[in-house]
Parts: C-alpha cells; structure tokens; sequence
C-alpha cells in the first residue's frame, strides 16, 4: 500500500470516527424495532366467539291413523317452499295411510273443487291474494269439519335497483291473507319477528315455546322459526320466547306464532315444513302434532264446500260457491249448500 | 513545485497529525449537521389513509404500512383518515388486529370524513379517539354474506362442498361467528363509552355526528387536524412533523366493490371478482354499509340499518 493510500485512509477513518463519537456526544441513538406484540383481541377467543351448527335430530312421526284421509298441500302461494322441501312431510302422511296430493294451482280447477274432495288443507305461503271465492270455499270448508294449517310468511321485500334505495314494492298487498284470516277472526302481523338476543344463530331465527295446554304442543319444548311473523286471535299455542321484536315497530312483546281456532290453525312461519328446518329443535314434533291434527278430522258433508267448476275466480264458472256460502265472522254453524259438479 | 503555498500544503498533508486534526476539525463541523437530520425524524406525526373499500389487496397494503409505522421509533403517533363503507370482512378483521397492535404501543386517533361504517368502523374502534364532523357516518356493525347466484359448477369434485358452496347451517354458524367478534370487538374497545346497549350495537344501528357522540361510537366531534393535535398531545410531542401516507392503492388490488358514496342514500355494487379470485365465483363475507345491488330489503320495513330520525 503506498504512503498516500495509508494517509487517505487514516484521514477516512478519522473522519467516520469523528462523526460518529460527535453524534452520540449529541444523544443520537438507534433501538430495535419492538417485537410483534399480541393484538389481544379478546372478542377473537371468548368461550362462545365460534357459532355451532344447530344439531338437526329426531324423526317425524304421527300418532294419528290417517287411513283414507286425502290431504292437500299447496305451495303455490309460497315464495320459498316447494313440494320438493316438504317431502318429509308427504311420506310421513303416505306412511300412516293419507292420501297426499299436491295443489294443482294453475291447472284450471279452482281450490273449490280440490277442497271438495279433501279432508284436510294445508296452505304454505302468502306470496299472493287468495281469491275470494276460494276464501268462500275454505271457510265452508273448514265448517264442514275439515281441517286447515295455514302457514304464512313474510313478505319479500323490494329489490333495490342501483343508484338508490327506492326499489318497486311487492306486487299484491302488504298482507294478501288478511281477507282470508278476518273471516276466522284472525290477522298476521306485518314486517317479521326478530330476537337479538335469544336465537339460533341468526336474529331472524327465533325460538317459540308453548303456550298454555294445546295438543299442538305436546311434547315441544322448544322450536326454531325462521323468519316468522306474529299471530293474532285465537287460542295462543306457541309464542316466541323473551325478546322478540317486531321489524316494522320495533316493540319487544310477546308474539303468538301459532294459534288455533275451530278447525284451523295458523301459523307464523312456513319454514318449519320445510327440510332444511324440519328437525332444527323440536320442530318435527310440532309438525307432528299438526299432521295429528290434519287427519283427525270428519268432514261432512264429504264433498264440502263443493265444486267450483273451472277458473276459481270470484263469480265465475258454474257452480261457483264464492256467493252465498260460508259465514262471517268465525261462526261455524252455517253449513253450505254443496252443489252438484 | 516552485510555489511555496503548494510545498507547505504537500508537506502537510505528509503528516498523521495534521490529516488527523483536518479530520477532527470536519467531523465536528459535520456532527451537528447529522445530529440535525436525525432529530428531523424524531418525532413524527402520521396520517394514514384508509380512504378506499376494504378489500384483501388493499388492506394488506395499509397493514405492510402499520406495523412500518409500529416499528419506526420516530412516529410517535399515528392518525387514520377514514372513509370507507367497509368491504372483505376478513380484510376488516385483519386491519383492526394490526391496528389494536399499534394502539397498544402508540397513541392512535382517528378522524372519519364521509363514514368509517361496518367495517371501515371496525378499523376505527382500536383507535384512543375517534373524531367525527356532523355529517360523518359510523357504525353498522355486522356482517353479510354474498353467495353465489349460479348453482353448483359442473365438473367432478372430491366432496360435496369442494365446489365452494357449505350448508345452510354451516352459513349461518359462520356469519354468526363472524358478528360475534365484530360486536365483542365493539363492546371491548367502546365499551366504557357506549350510551346504547349491546343489542343496538347488534342491530347495525349507524349513527351521524353528534349523535353518533352521544351514543358512544365517537368522543368528538372535530376533523383531521384535531386528531393530530389530539394525537401529538396524547404522544407527548410539542415540536413535530406530520407526513401523510395513502398506503391502499386501488390499482394495485382487484375493486371488490364500487361505491357512489357514503351517505345514508349510497349503494355498493359487489363485483364477480373479488379477491383477485377472477373466474371463481364463491360465498364471501362482508361487513359493508350500503345495499347490494339486486339485494333485497328484508320485507318492505322501513327501518332497515337506516338512519333513524328522532
């Protein structure tokens, strides 16, 4: 290394020596980064932070002897079940001896001449008004002995277009049973039933426990109702549970979910026939007892409320009964007048 | 060399010493000047901006840019500038644990312009203050699940879920895992502050300005200048700098959403290719303020997560 090198570099070195001592004499210096710490979010590993799937058990059986009895399901007015998700429910029926037949909504013959040759109706859904001559028909049916499990639904709400919140209203009224309900002195609640405290695992999944001493509800403990409203008149035989709150008025009280009165029972939820929530809590026993119910009773006349020939609209086709039959007002001692086919 | 200046000079610099004294003399000229550039980085304030949808790309950008901030012993404290709807719920959740980290070491304020809602909020709650102005909205805490509108891909698959679907069960128990963290989350950060119960918190109420004081989601009311004053104050830092940082660069990660803004009228769109997963249609999670496009208000009530007039 020649001289002039060995001078650069202790020149170099000096003056990197220099500026480091003279920084540090001025109080500069480095640390570490900190380790990673816990982020300690505790919300993260609570004992209930993880939701369990709802164990689905049990199986659905009938006491009943539903031997020769005809029972209509009809999912036509239902926006979310169909004959596929209650097939559960048909074979249990097949099994103990019912005929099970589905509503041949669209077919031409009106709910009239379908009831004529049932025993017992069930109705899934209220996506659309029921006509008025087929409100006729059922009560003259019902008060001819036959038996109806009228299963509501909420509502389907607007679909909201891009660019807003205004969206197009359901088509039909906002409670197209109603006409149908008062004629039992029965009315559903708008909106939907929720519970942010006490469900499973879903606000709009509320649970419902017996009321008062039905055969209804025999043996339920407790069942899961998704998406429900409340059930006004008649003898309370379900309620939801502590909590439950009304989405259109935001009141906390107790709401009826399903309620009898003669030979019809309604109910505050179409789900519960549904597979997917068949077995979730004590659901299939419920559904049970209503098919116990369905098959348990005598329907005379036997062709009640007869023929309402083609169409099923209100005043038209022959034979309609849509005028003049049935009663007002939840009587059941009027008795039609069937009419030949 | 026949001037005399030039022989001095080369004599000199043949000396140790007189290189050695040169070198001192420049090193202690030059020590102040380092001390300075030094000091000029000592106490920093920083803004950091969480101005877009949160989606996974962007939100592993502003969380690369977080624990920087965490590390670096010149930020003394930091403030988010939000405003978001939200977006990807695993993204959000991300984004409040690297944040709650650096809260735990540095004083973190946050300032919301037009919304820091659902999850753009769950960034917020870690934060030692947050800042609202009149007409900013907070809140929304909840989740919402996108699931595909096509059935099943066809192809053979190993298992009946290996085509991206899960049972209803499966859905429900998982969006609920999802809202439990998210409203514990709330309770735990905002607890002590909160005026509504656990339920309202639940519901995804969303509260504006003062209200949103009032309730508890905010603790005042001031803009981006407040919360570096607040920050800077709650560091102890009287002389400081404050620098701005836009970590998220929208280009830079696939939009999960698009958004006409954050008013109480806005509406997000969900794009087919979230996550960077083009072609792939699945169930994904968010936690967002606004409606889907073609989503449907639940059963025509008039109170759905909307602002409430009182």
């Amino acid at each position: 290394m020649s001289s002039a090198a060995k001078r650069a570099g202790v020149f170099v070195g000096v003056l990197v020596l220099a500026v480091v001592v003279g920084s540090l004499a001025y109080g500069v210096g480095g640390q570490s980064a900190p380790a990673t710490n816990d982020a300690d979010a505790s919300a993260f590993n609570t004992g209930d932070s993880v939701a369990e799937v709802p164990d689905e058990s049990g199986e659905l059986t009938m006491s009943e002897d539903a031997e020769g009895q005809v029972v209509v399901i009809d999912t036509t007015y239902s926006s979310s079940v169909t004959p596929e998700t209650v097939t559960p429910m048909a074979n249990t029926l097949t099994e103990n001896g019912a005929e099970v037949r589905f509503s041949s909504g669209g077919s031409g013959f009106g709910l009239n001449s379908t009831l004529s040759e049932a025993d017992a109706y069930i109705l899934i859904g209220a996506s659309r008004t029921i006509p008025e001559s087929d409100i006729a028909g059922m009560q003259a049916f019902t008060d001819a002995g036959g038996r109806v499990v009228l299963l509501n639904e909420p509502q389907g709400g607007s679909t909201v277009s891009l660019g807003g919140l205004l969206g197009s209203a359901a088509a039909g009224s906002p409670n197209p049973l109603l006409p149908l309900t008062n004629e039992y002195g029965l009315s559903y609640d708008n909106g939907y039933l929720y519970n942010m405290g006490d469900n499973s695992n879903n606000y709009r999944n509320v649970y419902a426990t017996p009321s008062g001493d039905s055969s209804l509800t025999e043996g339920v403990d407790r069942v899961v109702l998704h998406e429900s409203v409340g059930v006004n008149g008649g003898q309370a035989a379900l309620t939801a549970t502590e909590g439950t709150t009304q989405s259109t008025t935001r009141r906390s009280e107790t709401y009826p979910v399903l309620t009898r009165t003669g030979n019809l029972v309604a109910v505050g939820d179409s789900s519960i026939m549904d597979q997917e929530w068949l077995y979730r809590a004590d659901n299939e026993v419920l559904v049970g007892n209503l098919l116990d119910f369905l098959v348990s009773g005598d329907k005379s006349p036997e062709d009640a409320p007869g023929s309402s020939g083609f169409g099923g609209r209100p005043g038209t086709g022959t034979g309609d009964t849509g005028t003049g039959t049935g009663s007002v007002g939840g009587s059941d001692e009027t008795t039609p007048t069937p009419i030949a086919p | 060399m026949d001037n005399q200046i030039d022989e001095y000079v080369a004599t000199a610099l043949q000396s140790y010493t007189v290189l050695a004294i040169v070198a001192l003399l420049i090193g202690a000229a030059v020590a102040p000047y380092a001390v300075a550039v030094a000091e000029s980085n000592q106490n920093h304030v920083v803004v950091v901006s969480i101005d877009e949808p949160i989606t996974e790309g962007s939100a592993e950008q502003t969380v690369q840019e977080i624990r920087a901030l965490r590390n670096n012993d010149s930020v003394k404290a930091v403030v988010l500038d939000i405003n978001t709807p939200g977006g990807s719920a695993p993204a959000s959740e991300s984004m409040y644990m690297s944040i709650k980290r650096l809260s735990n070491e540095k004083p973190v304020y946050t300032s919301v312009g037009g919304a820091a809602a659902s999850g753009g909020y769950y960034a917020a709650i870690p934060s030692d203050g947050i800042f609202v102005t009149p007409g900013s909205l907070v809140g929304s805490v909840g989740v919402r699940g996108a699931v595909p509108s096509s059935g099943l891909p066809s192809g053979v698959t190993t298992g009946p879920d290996k085509a991206g679907q899960m049972t209803q069960d499966e859905y429900y128990a998982a969006i609920e895992s999802m809202r439990r963290a998210f409203v514990g989350s709330v309770m735990q950060e905002r607890g002590d502050n909160l005026t509504v119960p656990r339920e309202t918190v639940a519901e995804a109420t969303v509260f504006v300005g003062g209200r949103a004081v009032e309730a508890g989601y905010a603790d005042e009311l001031g803009n981006t200048e407040d919360a570096i004053a607040a920050a800077a104050d709650d560091a102890g830092v009287s002389n400081y700098q404050v620098s701005y940082r836009d970590p998220a660069d929208p280009t830079q990660s696939l939009s999960l959403l698009t958004s006409n803004g954050t008013d109480a009228n806005s509406t997000a769109t969900a794009e087919e290719s979230a996550s960077g997963n083009s072609g792939v249609d699945r169930i994904r999670f968010l936690m967002l303020y606004g409606t889907l496009e073609n989503e449907q208000t639940p059963y025509n009530d008039t109170a759905q997560g909307g602002v409430r007039d009182e």
